[in-house]
């Protein structure tokens, strides 16, 4: 296992210990044509309050990695490496154990909402589903949000006071005894659904909330998505192409959606795309990712400015532009790599416009460059 | 006009919505409705919009894959509307079309000299066997991949050569137009700009025309020297491809260019235009059928629907306002007028 | 222009085209016990019954031979019945029938004919469908209607009912037997192909194919039904099974031309009388309609995952 020289214990802006880090990940899946090495080594640290971008194109691993964190690949795979949430190994816990990790503070939104919401059940129904059958691990969530609720209430006629009381000392008792009724998780986790579609942005959540999917638009579809997954609270939520199947003016929306969410929300997001221009619109630091290595992580800005890695320059100069004319767009000769027989080396060295001779014979260990940007290329060390 | 390689001529394609016990026409989707347009030899034409905006279906019916409902479509200045059997072929050969799915648009039980061979044999550009192979064997060195990939099934390629190979058996019968319909979308990016490079030479070499039709701008302005914005069917703005992108004149096309997110960090649009969905070719609104969205709408654009007019050299535009967006602010913007009274 | 001479390496893999595809059928076809055991069985039924005439003499199940009926003097098993008449003498490793017929020799004089019969019904059928189907599901309109109205009224018929009027109208023989269940067949296939041409006629090569000029019998035949036909060819194997089991019960309700005639239902129907005193004449029979059909439709299940390419990406 290589030595991972990961960034020097990053700190947020808030000086905090990140919320995620993944250390020297590998994944390979056994097909009967081969084994796939998804993953070759990737690390990745996700900071409180931060919205990463992961980009690369198709084969790169951005989803594979995302399927890793939230404990679902599939059951051929070789897993290795370490997944440390808020500082807890999950690559060393059992199914169950995932499954409560997965719960509470892990929520994944996916491309297409169509088919990832139930066509029978209401949309209101879905997001709170889990909120009641787990009521057990719910609960606290649910009665502290009612409880600051009641907290906030102004002064009224005693008698809303009093049952408001009432309320508050049997939501306390309920919270001692640790058992709470379904009857009461239901309206609990009603209210907090309804304050989440708000939260999106929704119209008439209240009516929302009654509707079946197909009732919605697509861009509708995804904002209750978002909402179904921020109910619960995660510390991470891992976006998946949310906006690929949209049109763009809607995923200006969502776009937007999101870079409010940010400073409203706990959760840290990893954003996965393979668009430049949604990375631009929406990321704190940009992780760009090739044949299953992250190639070249750094601030949003540091990165654009000042792309290091040959592929992510490559990618940049693939890239037309809106606003700009270009006279020709650079592209990336050859192909994507078979990972069932991956190039040696470095993965990137046949299509490398800059490889030379020892690109092939190693594989490029990650080197920070500058202050928070990271490469992994023989061009700059290793 | 007849120096138009291929001319639409108010061309309506509704489709029937069946309802009821007997299967009544309840009402119609109006995919196209009402698109005039001509394009010129040697020229790529985008045909931009969103999802419903019609612009497939524009596509499809110029390749007479689809019959219109009302209008013509001339090609070589031949009305070709209506023509059926041996005329039909014949022309067949002159317009051909790219997919947009590489996956779905090749035979997958078909190998690729199969695929590229038979539209010869239909149209009988060759008379051998042999003589069609060794054609196949220039066109697939043409779209940059080589002959021994000829005897592979399409399963074996990734989507961007499988893309190349759908160009290729468009190129096969040689025709005058190609109508590319998002044929890079479901591909990666720097296999995208592989393959816009290669139509573009391909478009030198063979002197091709080609009606580009897309959702991504930044390809779009890449690719096309004039282009048509749709929206719900009909044409919202038609421009040089510098004018729509400096200087946008209708709301929807100033709408699409803020939405779309341009890959610079110091150029962030921050808060979205429209809000709300893109509406349904069922229900079309009154008036202005962009008014439900469009943010300086008034009370005039729901009463009357505005005409495709002419606003300056070779622009035309529908919208009451024709609003000049490269103006500094909302106040200098002649009859931009502010109070929105959207449903 | 580096983009028009650019080589690229397809995939790494050393089969390609057609060989691929057949040795990538051969392995999933190894990998997968059930198919193996079911082609075995299959091809083995079959090769049985071509090879039948050899093996016994045809003529054979005319011949009565009323002393040594229903015998049984296999030495390694033995009945729980009483008296068993023991045909001392002759071996019969499977006893003999009502009629002094070695019972061995009649099963394998069967096969041939009920794998004749349950062939043509099934082929026939599949075509029969698989052309209406087809035309219906590409041409649509008028003539769908037309072919999915007559389809239904066959549906709305119970099979072996229909049969059994049939058979009652148009007499006793294996002809007729064939037809009557050959007309209950063949709309399962037009439902069956009709489904699969319909969405696989808005597939985006369909349309290329339209644009090049292609007509339509061109695309139905050469692209649209190889590509539709899998499920088809499974349900024919699945189906040979089931059609030995239709007639065979048809046999067995008193449809049968003539009750000596080796046929595996037949025979079996027979044994019925017998099932105290002579056991065999049901087991035997029946369990090589078991074997076969079971053979059938294990080779039916297996082959849709080794043959469908589209299954398989």
């Amino acid at each position: 296992m290589r030595e991972s020289k990961l960034l020097e214990s990053p700190k947020t802006l808030a000086g905090e210990t990140p919320v995620l880090e993944v250390r020297d990940l590998r994944v390979v899946f056994h097909t009967y044509a081969g084994d796939v090495k998804a993953l070759d080594g990737v690390d990745l640290t996700l900071r409180r309050h931060e919205i990463l971008g992961v980009v690369g194109e198709s084969g790169c691993g951005k989803s594979v990695t995302a399927l890793a964190i939230a404990g679902l690949l599939p059951e051929n795979t070789t897993v290795s490496g370490q997944i440390l949430l808020d500082g807890r190994n999950l690559s060393e816990l059992g199914k169950e154990e995932m499954r409560q990790v997965r719960l509470k503070d892990v929520a994944q939104v996916f491309q297409d909402p169509m088919t990832y919401l139930n066509p029978v059940l209401q949309v209101g129904f879905q997001i709170i589903e889990a909120l009641i059958t787990e009521r057990r691990i719910y609960e606290k969530l649910l009665i502290d949000q009612r409880l600051q609720e009641i907290d906030q209430i102004e002064k009224q006629d005693t008698n809303t006071m009093q049952t408001l009381e009432k309320e508050r000392a049997s939501l306390q008792a309920s919270l001692q005894s640790g058992a709470i009724s379904k009857g009461q998780a239901r309206e609990l986790a009603r209210d907090i659904a309804i304050q989440y579609l708000k939260l999106v942005r929704l119209p008439e959540p209240e009516r929302v909330f009654k509707m079946y999917p197909f009732e919605l638009s697509g861009g509708m579809r995804q904002r209750a998505m978002i909402a179904m997954a921020l109910v619960k609270r995660p510390k991470v939520l891992l976006a998946d192409e949310i906006t690929t199947a949209l049109d763009v003016t809607v995923q200006a929306q969502i776009l937007a959606l999101l870079r409010e969410l940010r400073d409203k929300i706990d959760a840290s997001i990893v954003l996965i795309t393979h668009d430049l221009g949604v990375v631009s619109e929406v990321c704190d630091r940009v992780a760009v990712m090739y044949a299953g290595n992250v190639v070249e992580v750094a601030d949003l800005h540091e990165l654009f400015k000042n792309p290091l890695h040959p592929y992510t320059q490559g990618l940049m100069a693939a890239v037309p532009r809106p606003d700009r004319s270009t006279v020709k767009l650079e592209s990336i000769k050859g192909s994507v790599p078979d990972l069932i027989y991956p190039p040696s080396g470095c993965r990137f060295h046949p299509r490398c416009p800059k490889a030379f001779a020892a690109c092939p014979q190693r594989k490029p260990p990650p080197i920070e460059v500058s202050k928070g940007h990271q490469v992994e290329c023989l061009l700059y060390g290793g | 006009m007849t120096d138009y390689l291929v001319e639409t001529k108010g061309v309506y394609k509704w489709f029937p919505i069946k309802g009821g016990i007997l299967a009544r026409t309840t009402g119609y989707v109006k995919a196209v409705d009402d698109v005039s347009f001509g394009l010129k030899k040697g020229e790529t034409l985008g045909l931009v919009g969103e999802s419903g905006c019609g612009k497939t279906t524009v596509a499809r019916l110029i390749m007479r894959l689809l019959d219109v409902t009302k209008g013509q479509i001339f090609v070589d200045g031949e009305d070709v509307t209506k023509i059926r059997g041996v005329r039909l072929k014949s022309f067949r050969r002159k317009l051909q079309i790219v997919f947009q799915d590489p996956y779905a648009s090749l035979d997958p039980r078909q190998t690729v000299n199969s695929a590229l061979t038979e539209p010869m044999r239909i149209n009988h550009i060759v008379r051998t066997r042999s003589e069609a192979h060794d054609e196949a064997k220039r066109l697939i060195r043409v779209v940059g991949l080589n002959p021994d990939h000829l005897s592979r099934f399409p399963h074996e390629f990734s989507g961007g050569q499988r893309q190349r190979i759908a160009i290729a058996r468009a190129l096969a019968v040689e025709p005058e137009i190609v109508v590319l319909d998002e044929p890079t979308s479901s591909l990666d990016v720097s296999v995208q700009a592989q393959i816009l490079e290669l139509l573009k030479d391909l478009q030198k070499e063979f002197d091709l025309t080609y009606l580009f039709i897309s959702h991504n701008l930044p390809v779009i302005r890449y690719m096309c020297h004039r282009i048509i914005v749709m929206y719900l069917g009909k044409i919202a703005e038609e421009a040089d491809m510098l004018d729509i992108y400096e200087s946008p004149m209708h709301p929807y096309t100033y709408a699409l260019l803020s939405s779309a997110p341009i890959p610079d960090p110091d150029k962030r649009k921050g808060t979205a235009l429209l809000q709300g969905d893109v509406p349904s070719p069922i229900n079309i609104p009154s008036g202005c059928r962009f008014r439900t969205r469009c943010p300086f709408t008034t009370a005039f654009c729901a009463e009357t629907e505005p005409e495709l007019e002419e606003a300056g050299l070779g622009r035309l535009v529908r919208c009451h306002y024709k609003i000049d967006f490269v103006s500094k602010t909302a106040a200098e913007r002649p009859r931009a007028v502010a109070q929105s009274t959207q449903q | 222009m580096s983009n028009l001479t650019e080589t690229e390496q397809v995939s790494g893999r050393a089969l390609t085209g057609r060989k691929a595809e057949l040795r990538h059928a051969y392995v999933l076809y190894k990998q997968n016990p059930v198919v193996v055991a079911g082609s075995i069985i299959a091809v083995g039924s079959i090769v049985l019954a071509l090879l039948s005439g050899f093996i016994v003499d045809p003529n054979l199940w005319h011949v009565q031979r009323l002393d040594w009926r229903l015998c049984w003097n296999n030495p390694v098993f033995s009945w729980p019945v009483a008296n068993i008449f023991n045909c001392s003498g002759a071996t019969y490793p499977l006893g003999t029938d009502a009629y002094g017929r070695d019972l061995l020799q009649m099963i394998i004089l069967a096969l041939p004919l009920d794998m004749e019969i349950s062939l043509t019904i099934v082929i026939l059928g599949t075509l029969i469908g698989v052309a209406l189907g087809s035309l219906a599901a590409y041409a649509g309109g008028k003539i769908d209607e037309v072919i999915l109205r007559i389809t239904d009224v066959f549906f709305a018929i119970p099979g072996l009912v229909l049969a059994i009027v049939l058979m009652t109208i148009l007499g006793r023989t294996i002809m007729n037997l064939t037809i009557a269940v050959l007309i209950t067949w063949w709309p399962f296939y037009v439902r069956l192909i009709r489904s699969q041409v319909l969405s696989e006629k808005e597939r985006p090569y369909v349309e290329a194919l339209r644009s090049t000029g292609a007509s339509p019998i061109r695309i139905l035949f050469l692209h649209i039904l190889p590509n539709t036909i899998y499920p088809v060819i499974v349900q024919m194997t699945l189906d040979i099974g089931n059609v030995i089991l239709t007639f065979s019960a048809l046999m067995f309700l008193g449809f049968s031309p003539n009750p000596l005639l080796p046929e595996l239902g037949n025979l079996v129907t027979d044994g019925i009388n017998y099932v105290f005193t002579a056991p065999w004449l049901i087991v035997f029979p029946g369990l090589t309609i078991v074997i076969v059909v079971l053979g059938f439709n294990l080779l039916g299940d297996g082959i849709r995952d080794v043959l469908d390419p589209r299954l398989r990406r």
